[in-house]
């Protein structure tokens, strides 16, 4: 017989089981040692996500949350051999099947992003960029350091406790994460969106402040004071001191 | 050589301190491919300390499904970065239908999973260039199975041609799951392809059936297996301490790892004696 036909259908069968704990009659098998599997890969899998969302799941209840971790593992099948991966289809997953938990807790997929965030820029693969310490902040091009990621969120997800955001907070927010290349420890920024503009640019190549500022200009139509240039060169050197800024293009 | 499994669960202290001294680490390619800053800074701290030996997690060579060849990439450049030693894999699988499950299930023992699964590992070799190590898995459950364990076991070897990892603890839990003498079953292996050997702790979770944990400490019938092993074998097979979970003070594994090296070469030097009496 054809392996499609015989060992393959009793693998599915098994493998099915063990994601959605529908029982399966696969011929030779021990009742308490197939059912173990279903607990060890459940919990591998509920480990795996409550390790990487801790702040969502104590917003969730246990029911809810259970839920959801089962909804998901029994209806979505898992791409990523990464197990460390796997939670970003959890966030992908809630965010397009979870509507009833999304609409009593509108800022979940929020939340569960700024959960993976860290989680991405904490890992993230380093990359080398070519750039000089010394330099004029006023004058030079400035390298921005590839561990960062800038995110959009309608809630202040990364400022306030869960429990106290209302729909009163929703608005436009954008964050900067970035891992420091000497720590190596993550952190995060809170950044204007004129900033959040100026970031994504500088993420394409390196830019002067001069650069950044008549392009933002430009594209967005607003005449940028004195003031405002003033502020610009602010964040830039506050950018530099925290290495979000590497340095200037040599 | 007594190598130790490299966990992030005790990485800073064991590369901050001299309590724990392995010959050699390993690791699972999978939880480190593809990352950088603070563990690609530990893992290369490690590899100059260490000689890196891999076990491979995610290729569920067993699958129904097609070989994962963006993971295999992958493989192959960590295993040419690292300079490691032996990549090695479960005789399981661990996805089906395109879905992972993160763990090892059993697969049927039956003459065409051994066609299939050879095969796939002959095309892994191929791939990688390198001879790989298949480990016996433990296992709960017998699935649809047409023939024993060791006939199906020994069928892959034999049709693969590749190395066999030996994991000792995963004997003595099938032995014990299944009702077998695991001193026969090693017996009945080839051993000439151990290339390798697993040791590990396990857990009992009833009366009939031990769950192959990785988080206690390793127990005697287990010591006597591994020396009954290493007596059979007669060769100086790099032996490696997992620990995964429940991690003691790494005192405590440097000890477990005393007693293999310990039992290794008191089976070694039996055999010497016994050769110039």
């Amino acid at each position: 017989m054809a392996y499609i036909d015989s060992t393959q259908k009793y693998q599915r069968m098994l493998s099915n089981y063990t994601r959605t704990g529908i029982e399966a009659k696969i011929p030779g098998t021990k009742q308490e040692g197939i059912a173990r599997y279903r607990t060890m890969i459940y919990n591998v899998v509920n480990d795996s996500l409550s390790t990487a969302y801790p702040l969502a799941k104590k917003l969730l209840t246990k029911d809810e949350w259970d839920n959801m971790v089962q909804h998901y593992f029994s209806s979505h099948a898992c791409v990523s051999p990464y197990l460390w991966k796997m939670p970003f289809e959890f966030f992908e997953f809630v965010k397009e099947n979870e509507s009833e938990l999304l609409t009593k807790y509108p800022f979940l997929s929020d939340l569960l992003l700024y959960e993976w965030v860290e989680i991405e820029v904490f890992m993230m693969e380093d990359v080398e960029v070519s750039f000089s310490k010394i330099g004029s902040i006023a004058s030079d091009a400035l390298v921005l350091n590839p561990s960062c990621i800038l995110q959009y969120f309608q809630y202040p997800v990364y400022s306030k406790v869960a429990t106290e955001i209302t729909s009163s907070n929703q608005a436009h927010y954008f964050m900067l994460t970035h891992r420091n290349p000497e720590t190596n420890l993550v952190r995060f920024m809170e950044v204007a969106p004129m900033f959040a503009r100026m970031i994504e640019l500088l993420d394409e190549r390196p830019f002067t402040i001069e650069e950044l500022t008549n392009q933002f200009s430009t594209e967005s139509k607003i005449e940028i004071s004195q003031t405002i240039k003033t502020n610009i060169e602010s964040f830039f050197k506050k950018c530099l001191t925290k290495e979000i800024i590497l340095g200037f293009k040599n | 050589m007594v190598g130790i499994g490299f966990r992030k669960d005790f990485a800073k202290d064991f590369l901050s301190t001299t309590t724990l001294r392995p010959d050699f680490i390993e690791v699972a390619p999978e939880n480190w491919i593809g990352i950088g800053g603070f563990w690609k800074k530990k893992l290369h701290e490690a590899l100059e300390k260490y000689p890196l030996y891999t076990h491979g997690l995610s290729l569920s060579i067993g699958s129904p499904d097609e070989l994962d060849f963006e993971l295999l990439k992958g493989v192959k450049k960590f295993l040419t970065e690292t300079g490691a030693c032996v990549y090695s894999e479960h005789l399981s699988y661990s996805k089906c239908d395109n879905a992972h499950v993160y763990d090892l299930l059993p697969i049927p023992f039956t003459s065409d999973a051994v066609k299939h699964i050879s095969k796939r590992i002959q095309t892994v070799q191929d791939f990688l260039e390198r001879k790989i190590a298949i480990e016996i898995v433990s296992y709960y459950s017998p699935v649809a199975a047409e023939m024993s364990e060791i006939e199906f076991v020994n069928a892959i070897l034999e049709e693969a041609d590749c190395d066999l990892l030996l994991d000792v603890n995963n004997i003595y839990v099938n032995g014990f799951n299944h009702a077998y003498n695991p001193n026969t079953f090693i017996d009945a292996l080839p051993l000439e392809r151990v290339a390798y050997i697993h040791m590990a702790g396990h857990d009992q979770v009833s009366e009939t059936l031990i769950i192959d944990t990785h988080g206690e400490a390793i127990i005697d019938p287990v010591y006597d297996l591994f020396e009954y092993t290493m007596n059979q074998l007669q060769r100086d097979v790099p032996v490696l301490l997992e620990r995964d979970f429940n991690i003691p003070h790494l005192s405590e594994l440097q000890h477990e790892m005393d007693r293999l090296k310990k039992i290794k070469v008191t089976s070694l030097t039996k055999e010497f004696h016994g050769i110039h009496r």
